[in-house]
């Protein structure tokens, strides 16, 4: 195999799995409406790309990278869900190149530059663009993916020596939000962990082995790379100040983004002060069940790194570095008292890194015995199995009638596979075997992978259960604006030209209603006013005019009671994603005359007759609309 | 806790912020010994406050977090650019050689505002005096998304005072969170600290230069300079020791108490018998009050007019964030600006007779507008100190540096450098001048108010006498007969160009037209309780005769000044190559800016004994006020200084006894803040329990109130309607007028409108607002109600006891009193407590987006 058939290759896997994150990324991208938390930032984006629609000039929040970027993009291709969604997008699917500009481009800088290190390199192309926490985040609009993707990109270009991509590549990154402080944080403490512990390992041993650690090949770097270390720093810092300005800056129509910035860090510090009220457990189990496959390799490459480390064996500062990253970025996540589930996309790169190395030391390179192959299928179908019975025993909520039957269904399965491990390595050898279990398991686990990430990044249905949703869509966005369409239609001859009064104020409502014009946000209805729509809370009083409106509720939030929950439901949630849902409302009060053959009389403004509430307009017009969409 | 943890963050901040500028001051002020470290924390200030302002005005900035952050980076890049282009050798050596300076100056910064934080903590009670006012200010300033900031006493404006001392404590507030309620006596805190290491750089500076024989010596002295500016007052405290322990009164006819002495002092309340029993320490209430009103001036019948004379001590006593107060450490700057020009441009390698644009100069000339530009911003009356002040320097500096130094040259310098810097001063807070509307109103002359020679002496004793001392001893041996001749001749001359003038002034008032449909003249006279010019002009010689110690007091220090100035310009011109070893040994460069500085406090003193800036007011009660207050600054200095000096020179028996003169003046100034701090603090015994939280009293006297604007504090931000006092409302505090948008920093309808009226130099702006309000809360008619709501876009209506008893039923105005049902049925009721109700007014609309 020569080096160009090889490239050729290379690049072409690499394409493959961009393909495949790009695809995972942008697929039903527009599919759910904006949560609220999306929508805030959206919003924000909306008014600067549409300022003479706006009374107040914009002040936008401590988002500024993404509000600018997507201020852009709704100039020139309007606002839509998909839209919004974009540039999280982008930069999530742009990770996927991380391992090949690294490994690829950087020459010999990391040193064993083999077709393990290639295969690896891929596999975790692969890996970080079907894993689902990256995958959900990057499909998040205004989420921390813009941060944590172009502060890698610029990491990876300053590793290649491209001091101008990576200066761009770290402006927009130092941009994004608030959550790029707390992952430069955990960078940089894990940096100088590792950086201390190279220089303490550094006095214990001789100059040469010392250099040989410490510097992988930098020498071979400096001959590809010819770009000296000043005019690198120039060019970076030039690059990085630029694009700061102009994109903060909106190409200098919006100065206030600057201090937009500045808010981002003034968010982060106040995170270490206001709780967000996250258990820890819920990160755990975010971490655990949607990245079962990087964090059991990851955790058994970082316990043989340690290993290492203790035995006095060399171990690579890449690898010290990665482990430091996760091990780090994990305490600090999770001691910051403003976290999000989403902040935990910081450690899930270095995971995926440690998981594919572990399954690369473990399997790759090695002549596969046909018996492990047989082996790992076995072990497939135990994990289907396995999996079958967990799902059996919780299809009917409160049935426990077969319960006993059913863990000893799960014990066997069990038991079964680990007498085929130990069957085996009696039989051929311990290593036949463990290439076998981590083939299956391998297999196993990407398959459960393929089936958290279909629901888990919300491609296909708006399932607030998922862990690390923030907030979950509006239930029923659609129907609600297909309704005011249809009204505003009948009525004025113009689908968005209906008048509306909301005394519920929601980013995600206000984004739903960002086509209707005539659409007003008010705390209280005003004295004798008599708008054709008024929307409400389901908990609000009814208003004093109802006797003149027709009312109909719509499902808005969707918020999982986890405190609810009982023990048998994590197994419920585990097999289908089903947890209780507290579900919130508002009501469409449409005015009386709004119908044919209705009109508004003086009499029935003051008449206080009882409003007429349409109960579960899902029924009445399409009852899948919602889930089909 | 929360006022440990608010202070220690406070402290941080602006020691972080002195740290971030102190490479800048390093260069500016390289020709100080101390490289402006003393001043950095104030420059830094100033520096991260303007180009907030600046920016945030200019629309570029919101007034945020982010935003101050953004712009303290700024401020460190230019810090950090600046860091670079110094030789790091230089700043070693500096180092080295100054380490103990930089700790004993951080120690006293430490000390100083450990020692206001103690203070304001024993008594934080935001109540007073215009205490609400600046309260008002704060909070309006944090709440407030943009710059310039709403005025909360007059909804849909902006605030229309000089009030970028405000924004400056509001910076840091809102940088760190802390509370409005805390920041004001923080504020505090800082400025008085600041003004401590200020006014000891600035001393530790001049020794330094004048000699650098002994730096231990300088940095002991230099504590003269906080000591005379902040902690030595006026010796009226020690003549109400003497009066309340019943000294000089002697029992009289009919056994009434009599005293020649007192009821020739003239002094309010000390002119009347004590009470037993007798003591050293005076015990009636709020009797450190009087202190700031020595000074009384009489109208043409006698009657007394109040006249403000403040000092330091005492401001920081009572705890007023006002705009003098604030401005004091910037004062301090300028001084150290003026000194470093002064020194800058003796020290140049070639003689230039004028400005010239060079990028030195063009920094220099933006350092000193940004700097004489933000006095006018922070206290507008110091802009005439500030400018006149560099100006000087930089003029006295051309003495220094000519050949032969002309006197015409010298002056035509002088007003070409305050022309250059007030035009970019003006031209760098134009923003502020746009919206800005004074009482200020020209000048008027002073006729028949002359300053008694006693007074000037209660007033200012502790600092003249150490200022006379000085020029004794640097000037005894270095007058001529012809330098004192020249110097009286030019002395009386000022003096008489003075009274002439200010005659000719009245004389030409009394005979203006109508102006605006008043008869200037009469009107003038009228107040002044004059029948007619003639009798007034006679009154006002006679005045002036038989009033004669206060001019001639100052006249005294005029001539020994000019004296020394006059023996220093005669030696110059007769040898310019050479000073004579007198004046290389005691004349130096730092005595000539002393005698600067001690020649602007005496002109500024003169000053108003014959002109007045008219003000609401229409006597001097605000001209004397500030004048006094920022001669109290620089005369301070000048004493710290001449104290210094007098204590350096050898002892012999004169110099001796003039020692213990000294120290014995000092002891008298001393008396005030020793005993009127147990007084003020309840001896040190706080009611509500030590905090910072000015605001804590209120939570026990009207906690319903203080329920509904906390909730208000987190409504949705929205004009607010409360009662406004039929008489003006000023000072009738807690909780009085304005308290809603005082406390909540919401735009309230109306508030002080003595105040608004003062601000805007009249009634325009607030219109039918009174009447209005009357109609909002007492018209039983809906639409008129909703009328109002609209024309003032009122979101909230405020309804406590103070409305219902402002509002209360008198049959014509409001004939029937506040009307819940109105209320009830045309508004939301939002909150209600039980003597509290607050209502929304419907159909408003929301803010489009919070941050």
């Amino acid at each position: 195999m020569n080096k160009n058939w090889w490239l050729d290759y290379e690049t072409i896997y690499y394409s493959g799995a961009f393909l495949l994150g790009l695809f995972f990324r942008f697929y039903n991208l527009g599919q759910a409406p904006l949560s609220d938390f999306e929508a805030s930032w959206a919003l924000q984006a909306l008014q600067i790309s549409q300022p003479a629609n706006f009374p107040e000039p914009a002040a936008i929040g401590p988002n500024p990278g993404y509000v600018l970027l997507t201020a852009a993009l709704f100039s020139i291709f309007g606002s839509s869900d998909f839209v919004a969604r974009f540039w999280p997008a982008i930069a999530g699917s742009l990770i996927v190149f991380l391992p090949m500009i690294i490994l690829k481009y950087s020459g010999d800088l990391f040193r064993s530059q083999t077709n393990n290190t290639r295969w690896i390199g891929i596999l975790l192309a692969y890996g970080l663009a079907i894993a689902p926490g990256l995958v959900t985040i990057s499909r998040l609009a205004g989420g921390p993916m813009l941060g944590l993707g172009f502060c890698l990109l610029a990491a990876a270009f300053w590793l290649i020596r491209q001091p101008v991509l990576a200066g761009i590549s770290a402006g927009i990154a130092i941009i994004s939000g608030p959550d790029i402080w707390l992952g430069l944080l955990v960078l940089g403490v894990a940096f100088l962990i590792i950086s201390l512990l190279t220089r303490a390992q550094n006095r214990d041993s001789s100059p040469e082995e010392a250099t040989e650690e410490i510097k992988p090949g930098l020498e071979d770097t400096e001959q590809i790379l010819p770009h000296s270390g000043q005019n690198t720093r120039r060019d970076f810092l030039i690059a990085f100040v630029t694009t700061i300005l102009l994109v903060v800056t909106l190409f200098l129509r919006y100065p206030r983004g600057l201090g937009a910035w500045f808010n981002s860090l003034i968010t982060f510090v106040n995170g270490w002060f206001t709780p967000s009220g996250i258990p820890i457990s819920r990160m755990l189990s975010a971490l655990f069940f949607y990245e079962l496959l990087a964090v059991m390799f990851g955790t058994i490459m970082i316990f043989w790194a340690i290993a290492q480390v203790i035995r006095g064996q060399p171990t690579k500062k890449p690898l010290l570095f990665l482990i430091a990253w996760v091990l780090i970025g994990s305490i600090l996540i999770l001691l910051y008292p403003g976290r999000q589930v989403y902040h935990q996309i910081w450690i899930l790169v270095p995971l995926w890194a440690l998981a594919i190395l572990s399954i690369g030391r473990l399997v790759i390179g090695e002549k596969i015995n046909p018996v492990s192959i047989l082996m790992a299928l076995i072990i497939l179908v135990l994990a289907g199995l396995f999996w079958y019975t967990i799902a059996s025993t919780t299809r009917i909520p409160g049935d426990y009638t077969n319960i006993g039957v059913q863990l000893a269904v799960l014990v066997g399965i069990l038991s079964m596979g680990a007498m085929i491990v130990g069957l085996i390595s009696i039989g051929w050898s311990w290593k036949t075997s463990q290439t076998g279990l981590i083939l299956g398991l391998c297999m196993a686990l990407f398959f459960y992978l393929s089936s958290v990430l279909w629901s888990s990044s919300q491609t296909r249905h708006n399932k607030p259960q998922e862990l690390w949703v923030t907030n979950p869509s509006p239930g029923q966005e659609r129907l609600l604006t297909k309704v005011i369409g249809e009204l505003s239609s009948w009525n004025t001859g113009f689908e968005q030209s209906i008048d509306i009064t909301s005394i519920v104020d929601t980013p995600s409502l206000r984004w739903a209603l960002r086509h209707f014009p005539n659409t007003r946000f008010l705390t209280h209805l005003g004295r004798e006013e008599l708008p054709s729509i008024v929307i409400t809370h389901i908990d609000d009083e009814v208003p004093a005019i109802a006797a003149s409106y027709r009312g109909e509720d719509f499902q808005w939030w969707a918020i999982p009671g986890w405190t609810g929950a009982l023990p048998p439901d994590v197994p419920r949630w585990f097999a289908y994603r089903e947890a209780p849902l507290i579900y919130d409302k508002i009501i469409l009060w449409s005015r009386a005359d709004l119908f044919p053959s209705q009109s508004l009389s003086p009499e029935s403004v003051t008449e206080n007759q009882e409003p007429v509430i349409l109960e579960d307009p899902l029924q009445e017009i399409n009852p899948q609309v919602e889930e089909d969409q | 806790m929360e006022s440990l943890y608010y202070a220690a963050i406070w402290y941080i901040i602006i020691s972080l912020v002195g740290l971030i500028t102190f490479p800048l001051t390093y260069q500016l002020f390289k020709i100080l010994p101390d490289r402006g470290y003393s001043i950095s924390k104030v420059a830094g200030l100033l520096l991260w406050g303007y180009l907030f302002w600046i920016l945030a005005s200019l629309g570029l900035l919101n007034n945020n977090q982010g935003s101050l952050l953004l712009v303290i980076v700024v401020v460190l890049g230019l810090s950090i650019w600046t860091y670079l282009k110094i030789d790091q050798k230089e700043i070693q050596q500096w180092w080295q050689a100054n380490r103990r300076s930089v700790a004993v100056i951080e120690i006293l910064f430490l000390i100083s505002f450990l020692f206001m934080t103690l203070i304001r903590a024993a008594n934080p009670e935001i109540e007073g005096t215009e205490k609400p006012m600046e309260f008002a200010f704060i909070n309006a300033i944090l709440s407030s998304p943009n710059i310039p900031p709403h005025d909360p006493w007059l909804s849909g404006y902006a605030i229309s005072y000089y009030h970028f001392g405000y924004i400056l404590v509001a910076m840091i507030a809102k940088l760190a969170n802390i509370p409005g309620n805390y920041a004001f006596n923080l504020g505090i805190a800082m400025i008085f600290a600041m003004s401590s290491v200020g006014a000891y750089g600035i001393v530790y500076n001049l020794l330094n230069l004048r000699s650098k024989k002994s730096a231990v010596g300088s940095r002991v002295y230099a504590l003269l300079g906080p000591l005379f500016v902040l902690l030595v007052s006026n010796w009226e405290g020690f003549l109400h020791s003497l009066h309340s322990k019943g000294l000089f009164w002697k029992t009289g006819q009919g056994g009434l108490l009599e005293s020649g002495f007192w009821n020739w002092l003239d002094i309010k309340d000390l002119n009347i018998p004590p009470t037993e029993p007798y003591s050293w320490v005076p015990g009636n209430f709020w009797w450190w009050w009087r202190a700031s009103r020595v000074v009384r001036d009489y109208d043409f019948n006698n009657n007394p007019l109040e006249i403000i004379d403040e000092f330091p001590f005492f401001s920081f006593l009572l705890g007023d964030l006002h705009p003098h107060v604030l401005a004091i450490p910037f004062a301090f700057l300028v001084v150290t600006l003026a000194l470093t020009i002064f020194y800058n441009r003796t020290n140049a390698p070639e003689k230039y007779p004028g400005l010239r644009f060079t990028r030195e100069t063009l920094i220099l000339i933006l350092v000193a507008g940004i700097v004489v530009g933000g006095m006018a911003f922070l206290n507008t009356w110091d802009v005439l100190f500030a400018g006149v002040l560099i100006a000087g320097a930089y003029a006295l500096a051309g003495f220094y540096q000519q050949g032969q130094p002309k006197l015409l040259s010298i002056l035509k310098e002088f007003f070409i450098a305050g022309i250059v810097i007030g035009i970019t001063g003006l031209l760098l807070y134009l923003p502020f001048y746009i919206g800005f509307a004074s009482q200020a109103g020209g000048p008027l002359p002073n006729l028949i108010f002359p300053t008694r020679g006693a007074h000037i002496w209660v007033m200012f004793g502790p600092l003249l006498l150490p200022i006379w001392a000085y020029l004794y001893v640097i000037g005894r041996k270095n007058t001529s007969t012809s330098s004192f001749l020249k110097a009286i001749s030019i002395g009386v001359l000022i003096l008489l160009i003075l009274w002439v003038l200010s005659l000719l002034l009245g004389l030409l008032i009394v005979n203006l037209p109508e102006v605006r449909g008043i008869e200037v003249g009469s009107f003038y006279l009228n107040f002044l309780g004059a029948p007619d010019i003639a009798q007034l002009f006679r009154e006002a010689i006679t005045r002036r005769m038989v009033n004669s110690g206060g001019w001639i007091t100052l006249g005294i220090t005029l001539v020994a000044t000019l004296v020394i100035f006059i023996k220093h310009f005669e030696v110059r011109n007769g040898d310019p190559n050479l000073e004579t070893e007198f004046h290389r040994r005691i004349i130096r460069r730092a005595d000539s800016f002393v005698l600067l500085l001690i020649l602007a406090g005496t002109l500024l003193l003169i000053g108003v004994e014959f002109i007045y800036l008219r003000d609401q007011f229409g006597w001097r009660i605000n001209t004397i006020f500030k004048f006094y207050y920022q001669t109290w600054l620089i005369w301070g200095i000048a004493a710290a200084y001449g104290m210094a000096v007098v204590f350096k020179t050898s002892n012999h028996l004169g110099t001796i006894l003039v020692k213990i003169v000294l120290v014995a003046a000092v002891i008298m100034g001393l008396f005030y803040p020793f005993m009127s701090l147990p007084n003020k603090t309840g001896n040190f015994n706080p009611a509500n329990g030590w905090t910072l939280d000015g605001t804590s009293f209120l939570e026990n006297r009207s906690p319903e109130e203080m329920e509904a604007i906390e909730w208000l504090r987190n409504a949705a931000p929205g004009v607010v309607a409360e009662a406004v006092s039929p008489t003006g409302g000023s000072y009738q505090w807690p909780p009085g007028y304005a308290r809603v948008s005082t406390l909540s920093g919401l735009p309230g309808v109306l508030g002080w409108t003595g105040h608004e009226s003062q601000w805007r130099g009249g009634a325009d702006e607030m219109g039918t607002r009174q009447p209005d309000l009357i109609q909002l809360f007492c018209s039983r008619n809906i639409d008129e109600t909703m009328a109002i709501v609209e024309k003032y876009n009122i979101r909230y209506i405020f309804l406590g006891d103070l409305e219902r008893a402002t509002y209360k039923a008198d049959g014509t105005t409001c004939p029937t009193g506040v009307v819940d049902i109105k209320f009830d049925n045309a508004f939301v009721l939002v909150f209600q407590n039980d003597r509290v109700k607050i209502f929304e007014v419907p159909g408003i609309e929301n803010d489009y987006l919070h941050e």
